[in-house]
């Protein structure tokens, strides 16, 4: 073991200075990594299977996935930023960690055994926080703490709470469909969440309800605002919160493209592959009002800069 | 330069450690996982329950009956992917028509359980103007409690209901969510898989009707109830009851 093969992922950069105060472990670091990777994956890949069978299939949990890979990908890429520098020296909290970790653990145990899925991705926080706290400490906890942020939307919402918002939230964009549909003058009235165009009759489903695309939505944006490092923060928190309202009138869009297909085109056009290109413009409408409302904050954001400038 | 991979950080018998925990808790995961309840366990609901007894007797009624579920509009669309086996009839003594609706769910878990009445009626645009608890007239557990549910009065537009149902969960009536999910939950880590239904009982009054009316009908839904169970031999009796 007197001279390590120069294969590991730093033993190459490491000066031989570096190397001798890392002292007495010599293995190259990507055995433990290996090690951490099959631990991870042993607790979670089953959860993802079974999760990919059953509630990652259905429209209101389908952006599980695509979030959880967007937060582990934004988690590995601030490590390696952090990696790189030389700001900070790792402080272990080992007894920290160890908690963390442990509890984390006893949830996944309850939540996987149970079948319940709350839990179950719920422990994928305390888990990877207790990590990094036994590896590395609360500072670089600290750093990574919009990744963690991003985790809870991984979590999917208990049936119940989904239930008791979708009404509401349905009944919102039918009212507004409605409205908007009826001042540029089309023939429209609405029972509930039934609306009547002309001949046709239509059933907002759940899924136009919107809560669904408002966390993907929600976690786009944050994702947006974290990537492109606004300076102000006013302008970020103003983001953050007008993406509900955004949410809203993407999925009012929807309803009335669907309503006009459907008027314009029939009823085999409204429900059949145009069913499934309404989502797209619901994703397109968003990102288009995210950006235009941004460049609006950003405008602000730059008068008020300059009038302080020269009020000063 | 590096500052957190290095082997100082990630060290061998460090992550060692982490990987046994891991590989402990997701083996525990397994062996704590109940194993789910035999499809024939169940009987036949459709077969069970009698198209006539004391004085009721079944009728044909072209009233839809309210969903089982939030999601669908009417209880016939999509119920039966739900729930394992679902039953509803009308029946009528001849001075009232009462519906019946029953939910069995033979695997209760905290993701599929039986969805409480309050809910399905609140997502269907209704609005709940009665929330009150009630004790059915009939004998509910061994130990001689009675049959803890709840009443209801549903309206929405001119249609108004009344509502008189109770939840079994596993070997308790359950009133809320919250002692549903503890129930199965504390069932599942004792190894059983809870099972559970709903037995709904309801009927459409004019939203003119009058109070002392509209007692007397809550009253004759749960006698209708207490009927129906006390007609069954034990055998078919237990999957409505916690006994």
């Amino acid at each position: 073991m007197s001279s390590p093969t120069r294969l590991g992922l730093d033993n190459t950069a490491l000066p031989s200075a570096q190397a001798a105060t890392v002292g007495l472990s010599t293995t190259r670091p990507i055995v433990p990594l290996a090690l951490l990777a099959c631990g991870l994956a042993a607790l979670y890949l089953p959860s993802f299977h079974s999760l990919a069978n059953s509630l990652w299939a259905t429209d209101q949990n389908a952006h599980g996935p695509i979030v959880l890979a967007v937060a582990i990908w934004f988690i590995w890429r601030r490590l390696k930023q952090l990696n790189a520098s030389t700001e900070l020296i790792p402080a272990p909290a080992p007894l920290a960690g160890s908690l963390t970790l442990l509890s984390g653990l006893v949830l996944y145990v309850i939540g996987r055994s149970q079948g319940f899925h709350v839990f179950d991705m719920g422990s994928l926080i305390p888990v990877l926080a207790g990590l990094v706290l036994l590896l590395w400490g609360p500072q670089v906890l600290r750093r990574l703490w919009f990744g963690f942020f991003f985790l809870l939307f991984v979590i999917p919402l208990p049936g119940s709470i989904v239930d008791l918002l979708t009404q509401p939230m349905k009944l919102a964009v039918s009212w507004g469909a409605e409205h908007l549909l009826y001042l540029v003058g089309y023939p429209v009235a609405r029972a509930g969440v039934m609306i009547t165009i002309g001949p046709y009759q239509l059933l907002v489903a759940d899924a136009c309800a919107g809560l669904n695309s408002l966390f993907s939505l929600e976690a786009l944006g944050l994702l947006y605002l974290n990537v492109t490092r606004h300076e102000s923060v006013l302008r970020n928190v103003l983001l953050a919160i007008l993406i509900v309202p955004i949410s809203y009138t993407a999925n009012l869009i929807r309803v009335c493209v669907l309503a006009l297909i459907t008027y314009h085109l029939g009823d085999a056009a409204g429900q059949g592959f145009l069913h499934g290109f309404s989502g797209l413009v619901l994703f397109l409408s968003a990102l288009l009002l995210i950006i235009a409302v941004d460049g609006v904050l950003r405008r602000i954001a730059a008068r008020l800069a300059t009038r302080r400038e020269a009020s000063a | 330069m590096s500052t957190l991979f290095t082997s100082h950080s990630l060290g061998l018998r460090r992550c060692a450690t982490v990987l046994s925990l891991c590989l402990l808790a997701s083996g525990l995961a397994v062996a704590l996982t109940p194993a789910p309840n035999p499809a024939d366990a169940a009987i036949a609901l459709e077969e069970a329950i009698p198209r006539q007894f004391g004085s009721w007797r079944e009728v044909r009624s072209p009233v839809l009956q309210m969903a089982l579920t939030p999601q669908q509009q009417r209880a016939e669309d999509g119920a039966q992917q739900t729930y394992d086996q679902v039953l509803m009839r009308s029946f009528s003594d001849g001075d009232a028509t009462v519906m019946l609706a029953l939910a069995y769910g033979a695997n209760l878990s905290q993701e599929d359980k039986i969805h409480r009445p309050e809910l399905c009626y609140a997502a269907q645009g209704f609005r709940l103007t009665r929330d009150t608890p009630v004790s059915f007239p009939l004998q509910g557990t061994h130990a001689g409690e009675p049959i803890r549910g709840k009443r209801l009065i549903a309206q929405h537009d001119n249609r108004r209901e009344l509502v008189s149902y109770w939840i079994r969960v596993g070997d308790i009536y359950s009133t809320s969510a919250l002692q549903s999910r503890l129930h199965i939950l504390g069932q599942g880590l004792r190894g059983h898989v809870a099972d559970g239904i709903l037995v709904r009982v309801s009927q459409i009054v004019s939203p003119f009707e009058t109070e002392e009316r509209i007692e007397e009908a809550f009253a004759r839904q749960e006698r209708f109830a207490a009927e129906l169970v006390a007609g069954l031999p034990d055998t078919r009796s237990k999957q409505l009851l916690a006994r």
